[in-house]
């Protein structure tokens, strides 16, 4: 008796683990509404940590607003997966391998250079659709193979901020250039030098061109170097807040009265607030700042102080949560969420306007073209002073 | 008898393990561990066996990065070229650097070694003409052998590992051979070393060449591995990882490296400890190492399978 | 500007970063000097008084700035004399790298701890005297970076009067010296140990707090500070506490004409090839190393 009632209890429990399997079967295969997965890439420590610990609500509110309007793919609902890197390439390419290893479909990246590097060569490898929010990662393998995009335009070969010289507040006929040692600083000023200043007589002559560290605090001897050259203006080129504040305001200390120019997208919030009256008259050219005057842009601020409790968001802020949009965007355009092909020739195509501007991908570039404005530092904000310039 | 064991039982373990974790991005970590155990064998012959503490090791470690990065990528030679070249150059470096260091005691030795790592650390970064500087080089090429590309974890597990059996045996072969014997003598007391002059350094050079060239070679398997390197490679933090591995792990001990390349390289991406958290994890690890086993984990947990089997404790 | 002044601007801004370095040399030196330990936790506890001073005058606004430097002294020295008898006294004996290795693995923990509690955000320390600079003839010098090189100075001559004149400076010097013998005539090492950590932690935090209110304070500016200490104290010689502000100003001095000539980027190599050069030519150091002064 009791034999049977224990083989009739073991059938059932068997027969029971079997319909869970099957049914969980069912459920993996997608039939049901399982959510894409996207990876996240956040630098939370190192020299930039700052920027890390912000961009986490802003792609937390891409998400929720794109899951808010149905989802994408025929109403899934995008999850993110965030990972730290910790500033580091190694981690960030191991990051990739666990996102591919626990089902992402795509990654949302990072504005750290070299680990955008490592990254996009094993995304390469799994075929994983990348958009870098930042970094100078140029499309190292492009090849209509292997694509990595980047949601901002503020590179080398696009852009065009001549159109910032009919905003500087007198001419100026020389120029002395800062520049960190770093690969994005690097690279914008090469850019300028090649296609704004010094290659004919009726452009600014440079007169001088040092080069400083990202952590260097004391740049008393450079300064002091700039007072003697009687340069009428000065480019700096540096990525890094603390740097750039203690330049100006020790710009002021040896009493330079140059105009100062940044490179387009350096003048950001940390710096303004850091560097305070001395960051007055800086002119610059951005593709995001919180004050930036159009609708969709302040819309975006003000929803991310109510997520934040009060909250600013920065340029990369902005930027990472416009990359999670379009990534996700690109998948329900291109109506898949594994066709690497698909997805990027989407990712290439769509359009949509974001809270920088309207964004569409440069085919050459492999970034959006355009959305870059004139502006001014004054009092702790950036003041519109035209035109987008690029 | 129990050495062959040893090794038969490693090579069988090392040969397994991708078989057993067949999930990419374990397979990922596990390259990682091999990379790295090669710098840590490395540190250890110099700093296990001989006792001194090279603070500039890194340097070596970022040379054999970019001289087989740009030996592939500049003149395209296939891999066991540029693997070769990278670490002949650090060895080369290795000279140069022990021939002038090693003449000094304890602390005058590990900073000056420093001070050559960081001057090659500027020039790597501002020669921008030759590496790119802060650019960094990428798209370096996966090794390829005629037909055979090692471009999948897998494959490049076995190529990592056969570099890292190499390295072990190659260091044990030193440390019982005339020169790992003299070298030792120096570790236990640097002073009666000094008095008895020169030709113990001549014996101290190649033990330091032999330890560059393994941080050369690592350094080649990790830019081909990741196929992307920064200057930051010859910096102060891959000096004191390795130095940290082979403390923790057992300096000395043929192993220990080894181990404290798991503690270090595995765990904490295993446990997904990121930032600060991974940091303190690795600050409390070294002190409570320090304090508290100061031979290491491999000789404590060596000693303790002795006092399973009724061997006295050492 | 004429030529001439200009070089002698490029002295003066190197006497204040050299200042600087001075103050990082110091401690290190003591602890080298005295206590034979190569130290990798130094710069965070020269981090460690700037954000004290930094939390300390945002709370507490009326507290004057100068004042804040004695309380970053006293705050950060009595927790490095703590720490310093948890990780570092009970290995004392024990071959140098175990300390070494011990302040390293300190050194960790001290920054992810920083990181963990005060976040990424860029901070400087609020101090009234950043806008006023002094002009004389084609010179300037701010108040506040007077008042580096002022302190700087001031805790050097109390050093040295802590080291000659006081009974502890006395023990100090003796266990430097021979520590058997010391602990033969009563002196504990393990007190020595403690409290010289202690004091170095201390000339540390007043580093940081002026730093930081001539800069900025982040929890990583302990780490760029430690490689410019130990070049300051080979250049100084080890131990050797006059060495260290010599060797500061040096150091300093010979990086602000660098860059002068060769623009900065050279001007970190040429301050580690001087170090190199010293140790392979002179590795007392320019004055020499003292067991203890």
């Amino acid at each position: 008796m009791k034999k049977a009632a224990l083989l009739i209890i073991g059938i059932l429990f068997a027969g029971g683990l079997l319909l869970v399997a099957y049914a969980q079967e069912k459920g993996a295969s997608g039939l049901s509404k399982s959510p894409v997965k996207i990876g996240q890439m956040i630098s939370t420590t190192g020299a930039y940590a700052l920027t890390g610990q912000r961009t986490l609500p802003a792609v937390n509110l891409a998400v929720e607003e794109i899951n808010a309007g149905g989802g994408i793919l025929g109403g899934r609902k995008v999850e993110l997966m965030i990972l730290d890197d910790g500033g580091i390439p190694e981690r960030g390419a191991s990051n990739i391998r666990k996102f591919a290893e626990e089902g992402c479909k795509g990654v949302s990246g990072t504005a750290w250079s070299s680990v955008a590097i490592a990254a996009n060569e094993v995304c390469y490898e799994k075929k994983l659709p990348i958009i870098h929010s930042s970094s100078m990662a140029p499309k190292a393998a492009w090849n209509q193979k292997s694509w990595s995009f980047n949601i901002t335009i503020e590179l080398a070969e696009t852009g065009n901020s001549k159109g910032l010289l009919k905003y500087a507040p007198r001419p100026f006929k020389t120029i002395f250039l800062i520049i960190e040692n770093q690969d994005w600083a690097r690279g914008a000023a090469g850019w300028y030098k090649s296609n704004w200043l010094g290659r004919t007589a009726a452009e600014p002559k440079i007169v001088g061109e040092e080069i400083v560290e990202t952590n260097q605090t004391d740049f008393m001897s450079v300064l002091t170097k700039i007072k003697a050259s009687k340069a009428d203006a000065i480019l700096i080129s540096d990525t890094a807040a603390p740097a750039e504040a203690n330049l100006v305001k020790q710009a002021k200390e040896v009493g330079l009265s140059q105009m100062i120019f940044f490179v387009q997208g350096t003048l950001n919030v940390d710096f303004l607030k850091l560097a305070g009256s001395a960051a007055n008259g800086i002119i610059a050219s951005e593709t995001f700042w919180p004050e930036m005057p159009f609708p969709a842009a302040q819309a975006f601020v003000k929803k991310y102080a109510n997520k934040t409790g009060g909250n600013v968001p920065d340029k990369i802020t902005c930027l990472s949560y416009c990359a999670v949009k379009h990534l996700a965007l690109s998948m329900d355009k291109a109506k898949s969420d594994s066709n690497y092909d698909a997805i990027n020739k989407a990712i290439l195509e769509l359009e949509w306007d974001s809270p920088k501007g309207h964004i569409k991908m440069d085919p050459v570039h492999c970034r959006p073209a355009g959305g870059l404005y004139p502006v001014k530092a004054q009092d702790g904000k950036l003041v519109l002073l035209g035109e987008a310039v690029g | 008898m129990r050495f062959t064991l040893r090794w038969s039982v490693l090579l069988l373990i090392f040969v397994a393990l991708p078989f057993i974790f067949t999930g990419d991005f374990v397979r990922g970590l596990l390259n990682q561990f091999l990379i790295f155990s090669v710098l840590a064998v490395g540190m250890n012959v110099v700093f296990g066996y001989m006792g001194h503490i090279p603070f500039g090791y890194a340097a070596f470690f970022g040379i054999g990065a970019y001289g087989s990065a740009l030996a592939a990528l500049k003149l395209g030679w296939p891999f066991w070229a540029t693997f070769i070249l990278g670490a002949i150059i650090a060895t080369l470096a290795g000279f140069f650097i022990g021939w002038i260091s090693l003449k000094l005691k304890g602390a005058y030795f590990a900073i000056t070694t420093f001070g050559f790592m960081a001057i090659l650390h500027v020039i790597c970064k501002n020669w921008v003409d030759f590496t790119r500087g802060p650019m960094g080089l990428y798209g370096i090429p996966r090794p390829s052998l005629v037909e055979l590309i090692f471009d999948t974890n897998l494959s490049y597990y076995f190529l990592a590992m056969a570099c890292l059996v190499l390295c072990l045996y190659f260091a044990d072969r030193l440390d019982r051979s005339p020169v790992g014997r003299a070298i030792s003598g120096t570790r236990e007391n640097e002073e009666l070393s000094q008095s008895i002059g020169i030709s113990i350094l001549r014996y101290q050079l190649v033990a330091f060449c032999v330890s560059s060239f393994m941080a050369g070679l690592a350094g080649a398997l990790y830019a081909h591995y990741f196929r992307s390197i920064v200057p930051d490679l010859m910096t102060a933090y891959y000096s004191l990882i390795a130095i940290v591995m082979v403390v923790v792990g057992g300096r000395g001990t043929l192993f220990g490296p080894l181990i404290g390349a798991l503690i270090f390289v595995i765990l904490p991406e295993y446990f997904g400890m990121t930032g600060p958290t991974r940091m303190l994890l690795f600050g409390i690890v070294t002190l409570v190492c320090i304090i508290g086993l100061p031979r290491g984990v491999w000789p404590a947990i060596s000693s303790a399978g002795g006092f399973f089997r009724g061997e006295k404790p050492v | 500007m004429p030529e001439w002044a200009l070089w002698i601007q490029y002295v003066l801004n190197g006497v204040v970063s050299g200042s600087t370095y001075a103050l990082l040399g110091l401690g290190l030196t003591l602890v080298f000097g005295i206590l034979w330990i190569i130290s990798f936790v130094h710069g965070e506890f020269f981090m460690l008084g700037g954000f004290l001073a930094f939390y300390l005058l945002s709370k507490f606004a009326d507290v004057p700035f100068l004042l804040s430097i004695p309380i970053a002294m006293v705050g950060v020295g009595l927790l490095g004399a703590l720490l310093g008898k948890l990780t570092i006294n009970p290995i004392r004996d024990r071959h140098w790298e175990f300390p070494m290795l011990s302040t390293f693995g300190l050194s960790f923990i001290l920054l992810s701890a920083a990181l963990m509690l005060f976040g990424g955000d860029y901070r400087t320390i609020p101090t009234p005297y950043n806008e006023t600079v002094f002009r004389f003839s084609h010179f300037f010098l701010s108040a506040q970076k007077s008042i580096v090189i002022l302190v700087t100075i001031l805790l050097f001559l109390a050093l040295r009067w802590i080291l000659i004149k006081t009974s502890f400076g006395r023990n100090l010097r003796a266990t430097a010296q021979d520590r058997v013998g010391a602990a033969a005539v009563g002196i504990s090492s393990s007190f020595i140990y403690t409290w010289t950590f202690g004091l170095a932690c201390a000339i540390a935090a007043a580093g940081g707090v002026l730093v930081g209110a001539v800069f900025n304070i982040d929890p990583y500016m302990g780490q760029t500070g430690l490689l410019k200490g130990w070049v300051v104290i080979i250049l100084g010689g080890m131990g050797n506490v006059t060495g260290a502000v010599i060797g500061g100003m040096t150091i300093g001095i010979v990086e602000a004409l660098g860059t002068g000539l060769l623009g900065s980027g050279w001007s970190e190599a040429i301050a580690l090839g001087v170090m190199i050069t010293i140790l392979l030519l002179k590795p007392q150091g320019l004055l020499g190393v003292k067991r203890g002064m």
